[in-house]
């Protein structure tokens, strides 16, 4: 059993084989040795950490991913199991931290999840829905905006 | 009732009382009366008192009276106007901890068992310290105004606190507005309520508020509570809020909502770290890529800075051909003519930075000028890649629109164009009389007419600006494209010369190879022609340049000027012509042709000009001595039982296909046959070559495709389902197209990608073939292959890296020793030399990534290859699509991963690779199509049109 600490303070303690899908965990793991010192995560809160927590649980028996960071595989995002779908139907902010804890423990299927789930939200929206959605403000210059329009209205001719 | 509480902390450190079992016993019976309540009006107020004893040991009193809160009379709050009245507390307020000046304080509401009757309160905010079981202790200090005065300001900097007592309260509070209202209904709870400042409160709450006269007593007391908010710990500021919001009517929680959700709201792409929201951006299509390029300035920054991201479009675009893997530099090197022309989309493509502009080179005024020009016209912070795949995407939208600027001109004469070819700037067609045209693109005019052939062209191969031809008159020769000459004239073979190929110094290391850091090895070490021939053999030439080399003309009196001085010594030195009508009777891929000319070459005179040729065979011997040593002959390849139809090669390695139904593998080298593949049943027409895989393809009149390993000669799969011939076969970003007599095209999944491992049942749908491209991926992965399964990995310090350092080394001096002569010498030209440096240098980095990605490619194809299974398993495979439209044999077509450009009775037609689907006529209402070639923008399409020979035109670049 692994002991991990939260930012806040709280501790899980999880199985070994859920602790280690985080590269983080895991290389430290293999750096001290066994110990049940809880292993402090000062980046992620307990919130997030129970998030994160119960994706590894549930992924815990999975294959390990195929070493295809290479980027020409082509990337798809329509291929999320409907149980991580419904893993990431959380607030925004949430799917933000989750985002953050995924990067800096370094378990790359849920920041492929997190980033997949991110694409989809922005696909198939225009720029104005896009800054709804996100509340983001136009910074553009009227000039800047005429020439960014003319940089990009290739991809809208279809 | 009050407990002291000694700081479990300093109780360790110093000799503070134990707890003893009555103190546990007493603090589980004090549970249910801990606290005692105080007016509504008092807000949570914490108090404490410390007794310092030593330096070392602090004992820490407490005093913990209950905190309570105003109760929500249910019967005033309608819900409709508060809509979050009756909502319980989230579980997370129910009981949450807080630590406050190092003190764990645990927060708890107590149920309420009879509603909310039974007390004055109906929300009970319990704080009890950590160690409460062990260490507290009653202790009962009832005191002065002045201490708690004191207690309080503790409260506020220091550690762990309490409500305060009565006296504190009455002291304490100092706002006289507060003790007014004390007298006032502790249920009333709406008069305790503190307004928002908000503009969007109704007027009736204001009415009520300004009548109720306790309302400028709220008003005075915000300050004090807005303090006390700021002073609250974050969760208890969450229940504080709660306890707010639940008493708030609607319109002002939709007020409240406005002001809060947006800010919520997270900006994944702009807030993200820039790795991460990169990797979301992978995620996306172009389009996708391109709107959020319009969202705001961070955006477009992320959505554009990424150059993996838009290689990564680009690669699964398949906007930019596949590598040649020839060495950049062998043409000028070998006088065959100037560096290859920049094959890509733009002048920033890949190819462009090939290893050719790497080169050390003298800071000529062109290189200057050029790399000036690069670092001006390259945009400071455009995404070269994104570039290249809008240039791509607007290109692929043309062909598929047919939007595209069509000019055509007639062929001098009308004639078959056997062969097709062009460079960047000319079109070389062979024609079947005797003569080369050269026709310039972009004004078609035709600019060379190669003469000398005394039979149709029926073999031709350009390289820079030299030409190579094969004729029925049994010759083969070199021209020199600028100016027409014809400078080696080779004789040998006994019989028309069908095909031929040349071979260029090549990178001839596989994938995994490279992927190991191998050094470059360069095959053939010089460049070679491979001709095949009618008469059964192959003969392996040296490529002469027409500039360096000294002209090998033909020795015999002949209308050539050139031939007149030299003397004829060898009276069978004479060139004899085979009659074409034999070619195209032999040949059914010119079916269609002779279809078409069946007016001109009715029966009886192809009969009697195969009449005339058998004669002529009689006559002159059928394979001619050569006259003298030829010195650029280097092996004849004799084995072939009949006549060589095609030949195709890689490096050292040539590969022969012949209608004697066996395929040959050859080595130039040593000019030794490898392999005869044997298992077609018919004629082999077709030869195609997976370089990575080392790989065969041959298309047979026999209906079928074999797919061999060419270094073990073995077959690995039979790809059926072809009627008849299989003429022509293309592979490109590991999709084979093969064409045939049965009118049909049929695209094939790489037959050996993607399957390997896994059954191959016709039940499995087709794995979709992963792109073949290098230009993708900056990631290079740890090397997953055994160590000692690696016979290369001893030479890793010199592969190209090394040979990359070598060039950077280069660039950098350069660069340093501008800069260290800009003092002396006259600063115009240090400049423009430190500006080619700098070029250098750009270059050197992008062709650094492009060398990573290939490595990473090569990689993954290695991790393919290494599946074991493929072996032993069912041989035959079938097409993943069938592309039927056009309705006679298809003469030619072209196809580069995304397009296939197909040529077959009256019409060319368009057809995209990757969904198998017909897209458009490009041109129709022809009589007859020869040849198509295209490039990512233009196509040329040498067609007969009533009997006359055009050529087609077509570019989409507009």
């Amino acid at each position: 059993m692994v002991v991990l600490q939260s930012s806040d303070g709280k501790a899980f303690t999880v199985e070994r084989g859920v602790a280690i899908q985080s590269v983080l965990i895991k290389n430290l793991l293999e750096d001290i040795g066994e110990s049940d010192e809880p292993i402090p995560l000062p980046n992620v809160t307990a919130k997030v950490l129970e998030k994160v927590i119960e994706y590894c649980e549930y992924h815990v028996d999975d294959p390990a991913p195929i070493q295809d960071d290479l980027d020409e595989i082509p990337k798809r995002s329509d291929d999320i199991e409907p149980r991580d779908e419904n893993f990431m139907k959380v607030d925004q902010e949430l799917l933000f931290e989750i985002l953050l804890a995924a990067n800096y423990m370094d378990i790359k299927p849920l920041l492929e999840l997190g980033c997949k789930t991110v694409a989809n939200m922005i696909r198939n929206k225009t720029a104005q829905e896009i800054r709804t959605m996100f509340n983001i403000v136009d910074d553009f210059s009227p000039e800047e905006r005429e020439q960014i329009k003319k940089e990009n209205e290739w991809a809208e001719d279809h | 009732m009050e407990f002291r509480l000694s700081d479990p902390h300093q109780q360790a450190a110093g000799p503070a009382h134990p707890p003893s079992p009555m103190e546990a016993a007493d603090d589980g019976s004090a549970g249910n009366e801990l606290f005692t309540f105080n007016t509504a009006r008092d807000m949570p107020q914490l108090s404490a008192k410390t007794v310092t004893t030593t330096t070392v040991t602090t004992t820490t009193v407490t005093t913990y009276p209950p905190v309570n809160l105003p109760r929500i009379d249910a019967t005033r709050l309608a819900p409709e106007m508060y809509p979050l009245a009756h909502v319980a507390a989230p579980p997370a307020l129910e009981q949450f901890a807080v630590e406050m000046d190092g003190q764990q304080l645990y927060i708890s509401q107590q149920q309420q068992q009879h509603g909310g009757e039974c007390q004055n309160e109906d929300i009970l905010a319990g704080i009890s310290g950590e160690d409460v079981p062990r260490a507290m202790t009653p202790l009962y200090t009832h005191d002065d105004a002045r201490q708690m005065k004191e207690q309080r300001h503790h409260t506020r900097h220091r550690r762990s606190s309490s409500p305060p007592s009565d006296a504190h309260r009455r002291t304490g509070r100092g706002s006289p507005e507060l003790r007014k209202r004390t007298p006032s209904d502790d249920n009333d709870s709406s008069e305790s309520r503190v307004p928002l400042p908000s503009p969007l409160l109704s007027p009736q709450t204001h009415a009520a508020r300004a009548s109720s006269g306790s309302g400028l007593a709220a008003m005075y007391s915000l300050p004090a509570l807005i303090s006390t908010y700021d002073q609250l710990p974050g969760p208890v500021q969450a229940y504080l809020l709660f306890q707010l919001l639940r008493r708030t009517p609607r319109p002002t929680l939709q007020f409240a909502a406005q002001i809060v959700l947006p800010v919520l709201h997270r900006d994944f792409i702009g807030a993200l770290p820039t790795e991460v929201a990169h990797h979301v951006l992978r995620f996306m299509d172009a389009r996708t890529l391109c709107r959020s390029a319009c969202v705001s300035k961070r955006w477009r920054a992320v959505a554009d800075g990424s150059r993996a991201v838009w290689r990564a479009r680009l690669a699964d675009a398949r906007y930019v051909p596949e590598p040649t893997r020839a060495h950049p530099l062998c043409l000028p090197h070998f006088g065959l003519g100037p560096a290859p022309p920049t094959q890509g989309l733009t002048r920033l493509s890949p190819d462009d930075l090939s290893v050719t502009h790497l080169a050390p080179r003298p800071a000529t005024a062109a290189s200057v000028a050029e790399a000036r020009d690069l670092l001006v016209t390259s945009p400071p912070e455009g995404n070269p890649f994104k570039a290249l795949y809008a240039r791509g995407y607007k290109l692929d939208r043309n062909w598929a629109e047919g939007r595209c600027r069509q000019q055509s001109f007639a062929c001098p004469e009308g004639a078959v164009a056997t062969c097709v070819e062009w460079t960047g700037t000319h079109v070389v067609v062979g024609l079947d009389t005797k003569d080369i045209f050269v026709f310039e693109l972009a004004t078609g005019t035709m600019v060379r007419r190669l003469v000398g052939h005394e039979g149709g062209v029926w073999a031709l191969a350009v390289v820079g600006n030299t030409v190579v031809s094969g004729s029925t008159d049994r010759t083969v020769r070199v021209w020199d494209l600028e100016d027409g000459r014809c400078t080696h004239v080779f004789l040998g073979h006994g019989s028309t010369i069908r095909c031929l190929q040349i071979l260029l110094p090549t990178d001839v290391r596989t994938p995994v190879e490279r992927a190991r850091g191998a050094p470059v090895r360069y095959e053939p070490s010089e460049p070679l022609v491979v001709t095949g021939s009618r008469d059964t053999t192959l003969r392996v030439w040296k490529l002469p340049s027409p500039k360096l080399d000294k002209p090998f003309p033909l020795r015999r009196a002949a209308p050539s000027a050139e031939a007149e001085s030299m003397a004829v010594d060898d009276d069978d030195d004479v060139v004899v012509v085979d009659n074409d009508a034999a070619i195209i009777e032999e040949d059914a891929n010119y079916r269609a042709i002779r279809e078409a000319r069946r007016t001109e070459l009715p029966d009886s005179i192809t009969a009697a000009r195969i009449h005339l040729r058998q004669r002529q065979r009689q006559a002159a011997p059928t394979t001619p001595q050569p006259p003298r040593s030829n010195p650029y002959l280097q092996h004849t390849l004799a084995g072939h039982s009949d006549s060589v139809r095609t030949v195709t090669g890689f490096g050292n390695m040539v590969v022969s296909g012949s209608y004697d139904n066996s395929v040959r593998v050859w080595d130039v080298a040593t000019g030794t046959l490898r392999h005869q593949l044997d298992g077609h049943t018919s004629k082999v027409y077709a030869l195609e070559l997976d370089t990575d895989m080392h790989l065969i393809f041959s298309g047979s009149m026999d209906g079928t495709i074999r797919v061999w390993d060419w270094d073990s000669g073995v077959c690995l799969r039979i790809l059926r389902g072809h009627m008849t011939l299989v003429g022509l076969l293309a592979l490109d970003h590991s999709a084979l197209v093969s064409a045939g007599a049965d009118q049909t095209l049929r695209i094939w999944d790489h037959p050996l990608k993607g399957s390997a491992g896994c059954a191959q049942d016709s039940v499995q749908p087709p794995m979709r073939p992963r792109p073949f491209s290098n230009i993708a991926g900056d990631v290079v992965p740890a090397t997953t292959a055994a160590p000692a399964a690696n016979p290369f990995q001893h030479l890793h310090n010199v592969g190209p890296n090394a040979v990359l350092a070598n060039h950077i080394a280069a660039a950098a001096a350069a660069a340093a020793a501008a800069t260290a002569n800009q003092a002396q010498q006259q600063p115009g030209v240090t400049a423009a030399a430190a500006q080619a440096a700098a070029a250098n240098l750009q270059q050197i980095n992008v062709l650094q990534q492009l060398q990573m990605q290939q490595r990473g490619h090569d990689q993954l194809l290695h991790q393919q290859l290494n599946n074991p299974g493929h072996m032993g398993m069912d041989l035959l495979r079938t097409d993943r699509a069938v592309l039927r439209g056009h309705t006679s044999a298809i003469t030619c077509f072209q196809h580069d991963g995304t397009k296939i450009v197909s040529g077959a009775d009256n019409t060319v037609k368009l057809w995209d690779v990757r969904t198998g689907l017909f897209v458009r006529d490009l041109l129709s209402n022809l009589t007859s199509v020869w040849q198509v070639r295209f490039d990512s923008k233009r196509c040329v399409a040498a067609v007969n049109r009533n009997e006359v020979t055009y050529f087609d035109i077509l570019d989409f670049d507009i």
